[in-house]
Parts: structure tokens; C-alpha cells; sequence
């Protein structure tokens, strides 16, 4: 008999947006259970954090640049612009405040002042510019810890369950046990981010393997944008480890200045204090002006290329960067020596698509919170907003929805897959293996995009779907922390998330943002000023466009030429 | 000599399946060098290109989730952020049940944390932003903000060997605990905790937790010592040992070790009577000159009281 | 060479034996060692945690008294080096802390002036004298005796002053004792904790630490234990029978002073040495 637990909110991710969304729930009295595939607050990208926008709007000037900075720069005109106001409205009365009352300490001058960097964007950070994450998700851990809210870590949700087409809970698998439950909720949030690591370099934590995505695809929600994937340039070439060790070619605090990026024959082609404001949010100007020294042959997307902070005076960037300790581990000196980097696929602008009042899916009973929406690029302060918006709506619901009943041959369908896994297959690859030539498919794939690629990658994907993933060879049946089960499901929820974002990026045929197809090289904002929308039921798929209200902001040009757009 | 490229890294691993195995056992793994290597780079061979189901735990890789934490070669570090060594025999975390392989159990560390309140307690929190406080405030607090609660220091610590045996909390749980205690905005009574939950006085003051510290944080001096002063404070009277070291400096320019056993223990002092006998034969005592010594005079006893008079002002 | 000294409380009461020897084993070597004016404790672990700025001036005290005498100042106790290195640290690098610091020396006199060299013992035979002059110096070979070193904590660690990354590295004492003849032996204990520091208050810590270590060493083949610190001293030695019964071993192993173990290579007998000081018995080694 499998274990039930009841809940009125499930919230699944242990990230900004899960850990905000299971506090404002809990606020609203909601009975509220958590569960995540790492360590609450410890796994996940939001401890990457680094620099926060700081919403100064105390001119009205200041609060143009702000908001077209978000609509323009960073989303690329793919974001509700309702939500951005309500938003930094929260940003600006909320966000900080609450952080510094749960004791996060940003960073003050001497004499008391906020030390924000002097930049068009000025941001603001936690005691050191690169610890900022980790420092308020600790702090998030603490007061869900300090207010009981049961929290179930290194738990994979494998499966929404569905009654009746709503969303009614999860099935759960306690990978340091291989204990099996379930959780029924009156509201479910999916809060499992919008980096996933599916590319062999990649910004996103071990466990992030696009399970959200997954299962909001197999739950029958729609996805929007999934093609809309950034690329970080100035992430470190080696140590493989620390791909994702991201050597910040934004506004430096304590100075004006910021990193600069260096081709092969050390000619500077990246500097984003020169380079604003296309470069406002710099990684998709960055990865822009690499495709020119790559094409070139200047530069590889796998080194050949560096950064570094040597143009700025050494004591500023140790006193206030945490990243300069880099340079002292591997023996070198950070105000002469420069790092060879690499791309990483970072986050995506896409993900499931939501009503930004509630963020309620196409799905009843599923809410969804962060960087797995579909709204809005994300950010630590953005997702806590979500997880605020989403948990207060997952609590009114669940308030006005009777306790789900166990939908019973779901649960023995998916426990069975489950634990099949476990059983002796003689032929046929390690799960890990199977992960990792997804991983390279979409490292082939790449920046640099065209139909044909495309479809190769598709066929390469559905190769592998068809004959790897269903003979997948564990290597012991022990159902306690068994690496190997672990990497067979998140085989199973990459496959699925890099079919979708494949199929969405043949869809698009435009450039734009950090998206580029060398075959259609413009943006279009006649035709694609517009969400790119899959789903996927019984086996088919389907895709449908839906246009962008801009009510505040609109691109001047209806189309140009990819790389001379300055966002 | 260095590592280069043409190089294989010998990794033995520790490996237990608590659910199948009796007894730990080492199994080795050859792994050829990368540029820069990393020990957790070594690991992911052995996961991803050996396809071996190794347990070990990992987020981020880069210095900032703390799950890495491991002993190689019978050294705590953070596999993410220390290069790979020629040969490495690679085990779990100490002082902590171990789930699978180089995995421990973090829950027992958890539950005990929070017994220390570690959230800000403030009877009025401050309503707008940002409140008014300087980093000159915040300086006792920020080295305790670098932790990442890797861990690393947990194990390293030997007064932990001691298990139920010792009330210390061990340096991890007190650097957490740290970032309340020493932050003044906190108003809880963190010196009555650092000595209940966290038997401040019983750290030995070995510096291994420091040694280890892969942030680098000065431990013992910016966090265990304000916590060993902020309990003194609190209740100066159960800090037995410090107290009556004070007191005897106060007495004169040396301290009598046989003194300060005296005056801590009590009678009980005298609990090993053959011990304290052959201390007085080998001369390490000296009973008459403890008991009856007087109070010291000279130059340097009265620098003492003057500085006692200056910085101690309780008295 | 001249050089300060500094005893400290445990070579002046429970060690009074390191105090003995050192003085004889530098007069040998021409080492000419001058008191300071007026020495008191460096604080040991307790004054420096409750009362860092009473614990900072008591050290800097001494400091300034060393700079008086214009001379190095050496040590014999790690403790009490470490003392006096955090001292000078945070006299250099906090100005505040250290215009308190100065204005409480000034009401008594004195002025620390941040040049003193802080040096313990061991340093002084290993850098100052030299390896040379050490080994022909040597009269009585100790051939064949297997020594444990037993560094203790506070002359290798914090790593800051000892610029040592692993403390599991320090190797200084197997050097001499390789030059006295001896044979260093290698055991996990040699850089590890004895517990002297709340074994005032709570032994039992000591007790199962040492007895580690000891028996560590014993299982190496140990004959005897040196050490440079005479804290570490009173745990190994005074503890050892207690080590014994919770560990239901004999070890058995003489704990020596640095400069015993020096001195009987330079031929002093043991008398000189006070070798009979010692709970375990030290005084038939050779």
C-alpha cells in the first residue's frame, strides 16, 4: 500500500520561487508540504545569484530606463508588461525589505550608505558581489525550517498526477531510501526553474534535468518559448567543474567598470560598460559578438577566447568579488592574468505557459512559479514575486477545493515504471550514458542555428528515445541512493524537454534575443512578436502562435538584421 | 613534480550500500588528467565515462552549495574547488551516518541547528529599507556569511570523536549559529544558547576546523572566540575556566595550573589521589606554594591589575 | 646570539624541567638567552576569547619589553607563541583595536613599536643555529632511538602564521631528530591535538584524543614522544596512565622536552636534564 500524504498546496523545488511560493501559502494558512530533488535552498540555480537589480525609480527617467531595461533587454519584448510593473512594484516595496528582515545583509558602505554599483543598472549585493544567493536562500531554508513546513529533500517528483484532467499531486521518490508516496493536493506549484542542464556544457546544477518541464508536458500543459535559450560566454573553459564559474561581465560593484572579453589574438571584442545598452543584460550581445570572432576564426565556442579582470584595479575587484579568489586557486594573478572560457546553455526564457495573475497553468489545479514559466526571464527577485503570486493563489484555491481522492491506477502505473527500472536489463546503456549523449546533441545543436540542424538533432533525439531510453542497464538493484536510477529518470524528463525545445525552435523563424537561426538571421516583429506554443497529447504534437499585447512598449522596427539590433 | 595531461589519477573509492554491504570496501578507478582537474572532475569520470553508480553528492560545482564536501586522503575538502592528486583514496564526511557511499546524512546536523534559533530574532524588526546600520556594525558578523555549511569542519573536528560523550556543537552548527549570534540586530539570548546548545567551552581551540575551512573562514578567532566572549557575558559564572583564569591573573603575573584545576574542579580536584601524589613527588605540584602562596607583588603584577582595572570591567 | 626569553607559566611550575634544560642546552650551543623586565601570562585561551583587547595588551606587553632589549624573542611553549603572533597580527591590522592598545601601554610606560620578532625554540636550533653547527655540537649520537614528534597544535596551525596550507606537512622536528641520531617515526598523531585546553575543566576529552595518538605512535614503534610544547607535555605525560585505563593498554611512552632530547645528544645526563620529572619514566631511554 503506497503511502498518501494529504496537503492543500504541493509545492515541487526548493529554489527562490519554490521556497517564497510554500512561505506566502503558509501565509495564507494553507497547509503546505514541499518537496525537492536537492537540498532546499543548496541545489538548484538560484544560489548562483550574484547581483540584484536595485529599482531605483526615484526619477521618472530612472523608471523608463527600468522598465524598458526589463522588457527590452532582457526579455526581448517576450514578457507580459502588466506583469513587469506589478513586478518591480514588488521589487521595490517588498523584495529587499523582507530579505533584510530575515536577516540577509546587504551589503552597506562604512558610514552606512547601500553600496550599489554606479551603472545605468545599478544592482546590489549580499556582504560580497557572487555570494548574494547563497546567503538569501540560506536565509529562505532557515524560516521555512524555522515555521515547520514539512520539506522532503532529495525527493524526485516522477509524475503529476491527474484527475479528470486537474492536477491533483505528485508521485514522489525518496532517492536516499527508494521509499515510494504520494502527495494529494488541492494545488500543486511547479517551481523547478528555467536552467536545466541538457547541453555537455551547461550553467544549471547536477540535478536540474528538466523534470518540470517533463511532467508539465505529460500533464498536458502547454509550453511557450522553449526555444528561447541563453548561452553564458564567460563561463570558465576548465577546470570542467567549474563550467559553471562565471567570470561576471556585468557592472562590477565598487566600480564603473566591468570584465572584458578577448579574442584569440587578445583583441578586446566585449566590454559592457562600452557596449550598453545592448549590453545592458550583456550575455546576449556577448554571445552575439562571439558568433562574428568565431566565424572569423578568432575564437572556438570552446575556448580560444578569454576574460579578465585586469584593467581594474586588483584590491577593488578582492574586495568586493568573490569570483577573484578564481585566480588564486589556480595560482594565478588576477591583475595580469586572463581565464579561458567557454559557452554554457544557461537559462530559458520559455517554459510552461501561465496566466501571470495567478500563475495558473492550462492545467486546473497547477500553478507554476519561476523561471519554469514562461513570462519572464527570471532572476532571483522576479521568481520570488512568482512564488508570492502563485502560492497566495495556490492557498485562495485549495480553500475553495474539496481534499482529491487517489486516483488509483495512475499511481500503480507510475510506481511501476518506477521501480521496472530496477530490474536486470542485459543489454542496452548505463542511464548515465544515455544522459550524456543527449547532453551532446544539444552541445551539437549549439548557438547557431538552421533547419537542418534542427532536424538532425530531432532525429538523433527520437533515435534514442525509441531504442536507448526503454533498455536502460542499471547497475545494482539497491534502492538506496542509487545513482543509476536517478540518472534513468532524469534521462526520461530530458528527452522530453529537448524534443519540445527543438520542436520550438523549427517553429521560430526568426532571430531573436539570445535565439539565433542563421537561416531566418532578422528579427521579425511583424510575424514573431509572439509566443511559440507546444503540447504535446497522445503522442502527437501540437503547436499554435499567440501575439504579445504591448501596451507600454514597442520595438520601433517591424523587422532588422539580427546583429545590428541593439537588443 | 606536477600533474600534466599524459597522467592517470588512482582513485579509490570508499563505497557501502548500507542496504547490501556489511562493510565498507575500497574500489579502485584509473582516471586520465585533464587540464586544472578537480577532484569532483575524478568522480564524474567514474560516474559519467566509467558509467560506475558511485554515490556522492554534488549541485553546483563551484564552491557555492557546500554538497560536495569529502575527505581525501584523510583531509576534508570540497571536491568541486580542490585539484586532483596523483593518488587519492577518497571517503565520506565524518561525524555524520552515511546514506551511500561518499553521501552522508545532513538531517542530524539540521535538527540540532535549529534547536539554536538560527533566524534573526528582533523584538521590533526595523519597518522600511534599509534600515539604518553601517558595515562597520555588520564586521563581527560577515566572516560567519561566507559559510556555504559544506561540513568540511564537522569532520574535521576531533572533539567530535567523542560523540554523545561531549556537549559541543561542533564549528559547523557555530559559524551558522554565528550569523545570528554575532549580528547586532539579533536580540535573542545567544550567549545562553552558545553555552546550552552549543557547549561553546568545549572547543579545544585546535585550529583543524579553520585548516579545512574552504571559505576560508578564520574560525576560531572571528567565530568561536566573540561566541566563547558573548556567552561569558551572558552568564559569567558557568564559564568556570575562563573565570578562574581571570581570577588568578588577577592574583599574580603566572598562572599555577595546579591553581586553576583547584579552582575550577573543586574537591574534585583531588578525585585521583594517587595521581595527585606522584604529581607532588615528581615535583609537577607544588601544594604548600598553591594553597598558601600569597598574592603577587612586583612590576608585573601590578601592570596586570592596572590592564585588568582598564579592559575588564566587570570588576 | 642573544635572544629574549620567555618561559611562560608551565615552564616556570608544572614543567619546570623545560625551563632547566633549555637554559643548559643553549648555554652549550652559545646561545645567550636575557629575561624580560617584567613578564606575566600571554592569557593562554581563556583571556584572549573573553577579553580580546585585556588579552591583546597583556601580550603587547610583553612584545614592547621584548623591543626594549632590542633582541628576537623566543619561546618554549606553542601557545604562548601563537599568543604573541595573533597579537602582532591584529596590532597590525586593526588600528582601532590598536590605539586602545596603546593608550593602555601608555598608562604603564611603554610603547609597542610592531617590530618584534616572535621566534620559539625549535625555530631558533632550526634557523638560527643551523643545522651545521647542531650536528657538531653533538657528542652522544642517539642512534637508534625511535621518537615520535608530537607537535601539537599552535606551531603549525592557523596556517596564516606558519605558511603551511596542511599542517600534516611540518616537518622540522623529524629534521633534528634525524640529526640527533634518531629515527623519526611516522604515525597519524604527529600534528593532531593533545586536549590540554579544556582538560581543566572536562579531561576526558584529553584522555581519549591523546590516548589516540599515543598508542598510534606506540603501534609505529615509538620508544619515546618529543615534543615542543609543554601544554601538550602535561597531557601526554601526567594523562598518560589515565589514557591506559580508559584504553585498556600499556603504552608506556616518555614524553621529552625539545631540549631534553637535545641535551641528551650533547651529553648531558639526565640529572641535568631532569629527566626524573616525569610521570612516565624518562630517565632510562638510553
Amino acid at each position: 500500500m503506497t503511502d498518501v500524504l494529504q496537503t492543500d498546496v504541493l509545492v515541487i523545488g526548493g529554489g527562490a520561487a519554490g521556497s517564497n511560493a510554500a512561505l506566502k501559502a503558509a501565509d495564507r494558512g494553507a497547509r503546505v508540504v514541499m518537496v525537492v530533488k536537492g537540498l532546499l535552498g543548496k541545489s538548484g540555480c538560484s544560489i548562483f545569484a550574484s547581483h540584484l537589480p536595485y529599482h531605483d525609480v526615484s526619477t521618472e527617467q530612472k523608471a523608463r530606463d527600468r522598465f524598458r531595461y526589463s522588457v527590452r533587454y532582457y526579455n526581448h519584448y517576450l514578457t507580459d508588461q502588466e506583469y513587469v510593473k506589478r513586478m518591480e512594484h514588488y521589487m521595490r516595496t517588498e523584495f529587499y525589505n523582507e530579505l533584510e528582515r530575515m536577516g540577509v545583509y546587504w551589503r552597506r558602505t562604512d558610514d552606512g550608505r547601500l553600496l550599489a554599483s554606479p551603472n545605468r543598472v545599478p544592482v546590489l549585493v549580499v556582504h560580497k558581489q557572487g555570494a548574494s544567493g547563497v546567503l538569501i536562500m540560506d536565509r529562505r531554508r532557515k524560516e521555512i525550517r524555522r515555521r515547520g513546513i514539512p520539506v522532503f529533500e532529495e525527493s524526485a517528483v516522477t509524475a503529476l498526477l491527474l484527475d479528470d484532467g486537474r492536477v491533483v499531486g505528485a508521485t514522489v521518490l525518496d532517492c536516499r531510501t527508494g521509499r515510494f508516496f504520494v502527495v494529494l493536493a488541492k494545488a500543486t506549484i511547479l517551481a523547478t526553474g528555467h536552467s536545466d542542464y541538457l547541453a555537455s556544457r551547461a550553467t544549471a546544477t547536477r540535478e536540474q534535468s528538466a523534470d518540470g518541464i517533463a511532467m508539465a508536458l505529460r500533464a498536458g500543459a502547454e509550453l511557450a518559448n522553449l526555444e528561447i535559450q541563453w548561452w553564458h560566454i564567460s563561463d570558465m573553459l576548465s577546470p570542467r567543474a567549474w563550467m559553471r564559474m562565471h567570470l561576471y561581465p556585468n557592472p562590477l560593484l565598487g566600480t564603473k567598470e566591468s570584465s572584458r572579453l578577448y579574442n584569440a589574438q587578445g583583441a578586446m571584442f566585449f566590454e559592457q560598460v562600452t557596449h550598453a545598452p545592448g549590453a545592458s543584460a550583456p550575455y546576449v550581445e556577448q554571445i552575439r559578438r562571439l558568433a562574428r570572432e568565431v566565424t572569423a576564426g578568432r575564437a572556438h565556442w570552446d575556448g580560444d577566447y578569454s576574460t579578465g579582470y585586469d584593467h581594474i584595479p586588483p584590491d577593488v575587484i578582492k574586495a568586493y568579488q568573490r569570483q577573484a579568489k578564481v585566480w588564486d586557486k589556480l595560482g594565478l594573478d588576477v591583475a595580469h592574468d586572463r581565464i579561458e572560457c567557454g559557452i554554457t546553455w544557461h537559462m530559458r526564457q520559455g517554459g510552461v505557459n501561465v496566466d501571470t495573475m495567478t500563475m495558473a497553468t492550462t492545467r486546473p489545479g497547477l500553478h507554476v512559479a519561476g523561471g519554469i514559466a514562461c513570462h519572464y526571464l527570471g532572476g532571483v527577485g522576479p521568481v520570488s514575486f512568482d512564488g508570492k503570486v502563485a502560492g497566495e493563489a495556490a492557498a485562495d484555491a485549495a480553500r475553495s477545493t474539496p481534499a482529491p481522492a487517489l486516483p488509483g491506477t495512475a499511481v500503480e502505473d507510475e510506481q511501476a515504471r518506477l521501480f521496472n527500472f530496477l530490474k536486470a536489463s542485459a543489454t542496452g546503456l548505463r542511464p548515465i550514458e544515455v544522459k550524456m549523449r543527449i547532453r551532446d546533441i544539444m552541445w551539437t545543436l549549439g548557438y547557431v542555428k538552421n533547419a537542418e540542424k534542427l532536424q538532425a538533432a530531432l532525429a538523433a533525439l527520437r533515435d534514442l528515445r525509441d531504442r536507448d531510453v526503454p533498455r536502460m542497464r542499471l547497475q545494482s538493484s539497491s534502492k538506496v541512493w542509487n545513482t543509476g536510477w536517478i540518472d534513468a529518470l532524469d534521462a526520461c524528463s530530458m528527452i522530453d524537454a529537448c524534443e519540445a525545445t527543438v520542436r520550438s525552435a523549427l517553429r521560430r523563424e526568426e532571430s531573436r534575443g539570445p535565439f539565433y537561426r542563421e537561416d531566418y538571421p532578422f528579427v521579425d516583429n511583424e510575424n514573431w512578436l509572439c509566443k511559440v506554443i507546444v503540447s504535446r497529447k497522445d503522442d502527437e504534437w501540437h503547436w499554435r502562435k499567440e501575439p504579445y499585447a504591448l501596451p507600454y512598449l514597442a520595438p520601433e522596427k517591424a523587422r532588422e538584421a539580427f546583429f545590428d539590433a541593439d537588443y | 613534480m606536477p600533474i600534466t595531461s599524459a597522467d592517470i589519477v588512482k582513485v579509490r573509492i570508499r563505497r557501502f550500500d548500507p542496504s547490501s554491504d556489511t562493510e565498507p570496501r575500497y574500489e579502485e578507478f584509473e582516471v586520465p588528467y585533464t587540464p586544472k582537474m578537480r577532484v569532483l572532475d575524478a568522480l564524474d569520470h567514474v560516474h559519467e565515462k566509467l558509467a560506475i553508480d558511485i554515490g556522492y553528492r554534488w549541485f553546483c560545482g563551484v564552491q557555492r552549495c557546500g554538497g560536495c564536501a569529502v575527505r581525501v586522503n584523510g583531509r576534508e575538502l570540497l571536491a568541486c574547488w580542490e585539484p586532483a592528486e596523483r593518488d587519492m583514496v577518497i571517503e565520506p564526511l565524518q561525524h555524520a551516518p552515511v546514506v551511500r557511499d561518499l553521501v552522508v546524512d545532513r538531517g542530524p546536523f539540521e535538527d540540532r541547528l535549529a534547536r539554536m534559533q538560527p533566524w534573526l530574532a528582533r523584538r521590533v524588526p526595523h519597518p522600511g529599507f534599509p534600515e539604518p546600520i553601517t558595515h562597520k556594525d555588520m564586521a563581527a558578523a560577515v566572516p560567519s556569511f561566507d559559510c556555504i555549511g559544506c561540513l568540511a569542519c564537522q569532520s574535521a573536528c576531533p572533539v567530535l570523536d567523542l560523540g554523545a560523550a561531549t556537549t559541543f556543537a561542533g564549528p559547523a552548527l557555530l559559524v551558522q549559529f554565528a550569523q545570528q549570534a554575532l549580528d547586532p540586530r539579533d536580540t535573542a539570548d545567544r550567549g545562553r544558547i552558545a553555552f546550552e546548545e552549543g557547549g561553546i567551552f568545549e572547543c579545544i581551540s585546535c585550529y583543524k576546523c579553520e585548516e579545512v575551512c574552504p571559505v576560508e573562514i578564520p574560525i576560531v578567532e572571528r567565530i568561536i572566540e566573540p561566541l566563547k566572549a558573548l556567552a561569558y557575558r551572558a552568564q559569567p559564572d558557568r564559564a568556570r575556566h575562563a573565570n578562574a583564569f581571570l581570577r588568578l591573573l588577577a592574583a599574580g603575573p603566572w598562572i599555577d595550573p595546579a591553581m586553576l584545576v583547584l579552582k575550577i574542579q573543586g574537591l574534585a580536584a583531588i578525585r585521583h589521589p594517587l595521581r595527585a601524589l606522584k604529581l607532588v613527588l615528581r615535583g609537577k605540584i607544588r601544594p604548600m606554594r598553591t594553597l598558601f602562596g600569597s598574592r603577587a607583588t612586583g612590576a608585573a603584577a601590578a601592570d596586570v591589575r592596572r590592564l585588568l582595572d582598564t579592559f575588564d570591567r566587570r570588576r | 646570539m642573544k635572544l629574549a626569553y620567555y618561559p611562560g607559566c608551565s615552564a616556570q611550575s608544572t614543567c619546570r624541567e623545560l625551563d632547566a634544560s633549555t637554559r643548559r642546552v643553549a648555554a652549550k650551543l652559545g646561545l645567550e638567552l636575557v629575561g624580560l623586565e617584567s613578564p606575566t601570562c600571554t592569557g593562554s585561551r581563556q583571556v584572549r576569547a573573553i577579553n580580546r583587547d585585556l588579552f591583546l595588551a597583556l601580550n603587547a606587553r610583553l612584545l614592547a619589553q621584548a623591543e626594549s632589549l632590542g633582541l628576537p624573542l623566543m619561546t618554549v611553549c606553542n601557545t604562548c607563541t601563537l599568543n604573541l603572533l595573533d597579537t602582532e597580527a591584529a596590532l597590525r591590522d586593526e588600528p582601532e583595536t590598536r590605539a586602545r592598545v596603546d593608550a593602555a601601554l601608555d598608562a604603564l610606560g611603554l610603547r609597542y613599536r610592531g617590530e618584534a620578532e616572535v621566534t620559539h625554540f625549535l625555530w631558533v636550533l632550526m634557523d638560527k643555529v643551523g643545522e651545521e653547527r647542531l650536528r657538531r655540537a653533538i657528542v652522544r649520537p642517539l642512534t637508534g632511538l625511535r621518537v615520535a614528534a608530537f607537535y601539537g597544535c599552535h606551531l603549525v596551525r592557523p596556517g596564516k602564521h606558519y605558511g603551511n596550507v596542511d599542517s600534516r606537512n611540518a616537518r622540522s622536528i623529524e629534521r633534528l631528530a634525524a640529526l640527533l641520531g634518531c629515527e623519526p617515526i611516522d604515525y597519524t598523531g604527529r600534528t593532531e591535538c593533545c586536549g590540554f585546553h579544556t582538560m581543566a575543566h572536562n579531561e576526558r576529552v584529553a584522555v581519549k584524543l591523546s590516548g589516540m595518538h599515543l598508542n598510534a605512535a606506540k603501534a609505529a614503534g615509538a620508544a619515546a614522544i618529543v615534543t615542543p610544547c609543554p601544554l601538550c607535555h602535561t597531557v601526554l605525560d601526567t594523562l598518560q596512565p589515565a589514557m591506559e585505563a580508559a584504553t585498556r593498554t600499556h603504552i608506556g611512552l616518555p614524553v621529552l622536552h625539545l631540549s631534553q632530547l637535545l641535551g641528551l645528544a650533547l651529553g648531558m645526563g639526565e640529572d641535568e636534564l631532569q629527566l626524573d620529572r616525569h610521570m612516565v619514566r624518562a630517565d632510562r631511554l638510553l
